[in-house]
């Protein structure tokens, strides 16, 4: 072999020995994975954070029943498959350094699953905290956030029944929402994204503490400018799923409108909002959003003498989509009086009638979304009557 | 498509020059094209495109009399050797840079994302002795191996685009014309500066068996290149917002840590470390190969590979000298880009009236 081949030869074996990782070599065994972030309200500027850290022996199958452990300082009983350790800290980065004192591992959050924030700290504002978590190269942005009423390292502490560990069933609890229809699924970075354009407001869900052993998602927090500045409640996120576009498929039950006093289930699927826009100079920006949905009627109890007919289900439909209108408007309205927060995204649409930046960061959205009109018209395609034609009717 | 031998394919070329202008993706790229140009960057990077294309016809006119000879030498023949070596002179500077400041930007974004503690320097050093041996190895070489790992390079940033693109907000990219015609139009004309690489292709024109070849090969070259460059920056501004793509170091590592199909495919941007290593190697493998035939050209050598060892050293040095990444990266979009437009109007553009003047001495004469 010629001296070239031989020095190429070097060459590649320097490379490929020196690179894989000397100085990052990392043993699985030294690291202390944290499952769930919690941030609350601390102190002055400071933030309590809560890591659930996960007990890998135990969670391996090892120990007993599935429960999470909570405490300061870091005790745990051997049948615990998590651990929570709370800790003030100025930002997240600092109680990770605070952690390490306490921990014969290094924390780390590549295996991260949700990120909680109490209702407090998400009242203060949250652009500096999950501003500066974005920066981590471990943390990654497409967790999903939540809001919590109360505290963060409260719910943290739950022990659910069906899910190992708390992290797992809080992450699972709002996908599983989200297709239900009942809630919204935010990643943390679509909430930054969200957080830095003017054209729209963040929404987040919100879940309480329901028991030792449970969550509820109770609706939805909206934000304007990275504060948390209302709530809206189960039936109201499902009107901004649905106005937002972010309705896939769900059941919604409402007076039956052939007779009040019976409920009627309807499987609603895929919301197609299309949003017009009318802006002239020196008169409010006039928007008209219409709402395709198609639905099956899975439940209704209002005993009738004929079966549903054609004719049936167009005045069903008529029915709710009235009664969907003036929910959604009454939302609209709430919207624009009490959070003045475009949480819909219609900025969106009136920002594409602008050709220039300049022109529309002058418009202010911000000043004109609460002097909006807004028309909300609802448009439901009955699919099917569901797997009968009515309730049976005692002879 | 086989090539014989001493020639080069033009497909193969024009695969190799798309790697060596789309490389800067993986960088800070998509954030000053951002800064500069808002949501527009797409248009400004289209008018960057055919201001470069014009560029191209120019340079090619000018050497179409000269067949077979590469730039320098054209030159060195329409300006005498001194003017013609001082000519060419910000060309060879700009590859050198470029390349310089590229292994820089490489490195720091290796070391901030994926190896925190191995020393910026021992990364910068792997993909410089990587990329010298790339160059080393020929043009030839060069090409082939561009086009074997070009598919690999296709199918990630296939799966980049297609697995980003459900959580894209297009109605992110209005208001269309950003800042506004102006602003856009001269961010456009400074544009053209992305896709100076396109000189290289003045530099091999001997290894193109038809002279025809050329046109096609750099015209298609910058074409996938505005393709490739505006698709990642129009999904980086999608899904981030232009604030958002504003603050990123990163972008396209940050799509590639955005990627979630259900719970099945997550974590998925280990798999995009082969992909950015394969790229900043063969860019810079490329670039650096233009710096050192370049030199070989102005000695006049008939072999270019002795002075790859020094240029890369000078290339390491180099790339050590900014004080951190991000002043690697704003030297790089802001200083050198900010005027390269210069060079990659300027140069084609002089060689041609250099070579209108010539022609009509000759017809005087």
């Amino acid at each position: 072999m010629d001296l070239k081949r031989w020095v190429t030869l070097v060459i590649c074996a320097m490379v490929a020995l020196g690179q894989p990782g000397c100085w990052d070599l990392e043993e699985i065994n030294n690291l202390a994975l944290v499952l769930a972030l919690g941030l609350d309200a601390g102190e002055g500027e400071e933030m309590e954070v809560s890591f659930q850290l996960s007990i890998p022996r135990n969670l391996a199958g090892g120990g007993g029943p599935p429960g999470g452990g909570a405490g300061q300082g870091g005790s745990a009983s051997p049948a615990q498959q998590t651990l929570l350790i709370s800790m003030g800290a100025p930002n997240v980065s600092r109680a990770l350094e605070r952690l390490g004192l306490v921990l014969s591992r290094r924390p780390t959050l590549v295996q991260n699953e949700v990120l909680v924030v109490g209702e407090e700290l998400a009242r203060r504002g949250l652009a500096r905290h999950l501003g500066g978590l974005q920066r981590l190269p471990e943390f990654r942005g497409n967790v999903p956030l939540l809001v919590t009423k109360g505290r963060a390292a409260s719910l943290l502490q739950i022990r659910p029944q069906l899910e190992p560990r708390p992290s797992k069933y809080l992450e699972d609890l709002l996908r599983q929402g989200h297709h239900a229809g009942l809630s919204p699924l935010v990643r943390m970075s679509d909430f930054l994204s969200t957080m830095e354009v003017s054209a729209v407001h963040a929404v987040t869900p919100l879940v309480d503490k329901a028991g030792e052993s449970q969550a509820r998602i109770v609706g939805a927090a909206a934000f304007h400018g990275g504060s948390l500045v209302g709530e809206l409640d189960v039936e109201e996120t499902r009107w901004w799923l649905m106005l937002a576009g972010q309705w896939r498929q769900g059941t919604l039950t409402v007076d039956d409108p052939r007779d009040p006093k019976y409920p009627l289930t309807l499987m609603l699927s895929a919301a197609h909002p299309r949003v017009r826009v009318r802006r002239r100079e020196g008169e409010p920006v006039r928007i008209e959003v219409s709402i395709f949905l198609r639905a099956e009627v899975q439940e209704a109890e209002a005993p009738r003498q004929d079966p549903l007919g054609p004719g049936d289900l167009e005045a069903l439909a008529r029915g709710v989509e009235e009664m969907l209108n003036r929910r959604m408007a009454a939302l609209v309205r709430r919207t624009q009086q009490e959070l003045a927060a475009d949480i819909f995204g219609f900025g969106r649409r009136v920002r594409m009638t602008f050709t220039v930046r300049p022109a529309w960061e002058a418009f202010d959205w911000d000043l004109e979304y609460p002097r909006a009109e807004i028309v909300v018209r609802n448009r439901i395609a009955m699919k099917w009557v569901g797997l009968t034609y009515g309730p049976p009717v005692p002879d | 498509m086989a090539s014989r031998s001493g020639h080069v394919d033009g497909a193969h070329v024009t695969v190799m020059l798309v790697v060596a202008i789309a490389a800067k993706v993986f960088v800070a790229f998509p954030r000053f094209l951002t800064l500069a140009a808002g949501s527009a960057g797409w248009l400004a990077l289209a008018a960057g495109a055919l201001i470069a294309l014009a560029a191209l016809a120019l340079g090619l006119a000018a050497m179409g009399r000269f067949r077979g000879e590469s730039m320098v030498p054209v030159c060195i023949r329409l300006a005498g050797p001194v003017l013609g070596r001082l000519l060419t002179l910000p060309v060879w500077l700009g590859f050198l840079f470029v390349t310089a400041l590229t292994a820089r930007q490489f490195a720091e974004s290796f070391s901030t994302a994926l190896l925190p503690r191995t020393p910026v320097p021992v990364i910068s050093a792997t993909i410089v002795v990587l990329a010298g041996l790339s160059a080393a190895a020929g043009l030839e070489t060069l090409v082939r191996a561009t086009m074997l790992f070009s598919l690999v390079l296709a199918f990630f940033l296939v799966a980049l685009l297609a697995g980003t693109l459900p959580l894209a907000d297009l109605t992110n990219l209005w208001p269309l014309l950003g800042p506004g015609l102006g602003p856009v139009a001269l961010e456009g004309w400074k544009a053209s500066g992305f896709y100076g690489e396109f000189f290289l292709l003045f530099l091999i024109v001997d290894a193109f068996r038809r002279r025809s070849e050329l046109w096609r090969t750099g015209a298609l070259a910058i074409g996938v290149g505005w393709l490739i460059l505006s698709a990642i920056s129009v999904l980086t501004v999608a899904v981030f917002s232009v604030p958002g793509a504003e603050r990123l170091s990163f972008p396209i590592f940050m799509l590639a840590r955005s990627l979630n199909i259900g719970e099945f495919v997550e974590r998925v941007e280990a798999l995009f470390v082969f992909l950015w290593m394969l790229t900043a190697v063969l860019k810079l493998g490329a670039t650096l190969f233009a710096a050192v035939i370049m030199l070989a050209q102005y000695a006049g050598l008939a072999h270019f590979r002795p002075l790859v060892p020094g240029t890369g050293l000078l290339v390491y040095l180099l790339a050590a000298v900014p004080r951190s990444g991000g002043e690697a990266a704003t030297l790089d979009f802001r200083g050198l880009r900010e005027w390269g437009w210069t060079v990659v109007v300027g140069v084609p553009l002089v060689m041609y009236l250099l070579g209108l003047r010539r022609r009509g001495k000759e017809q005087t004469g």
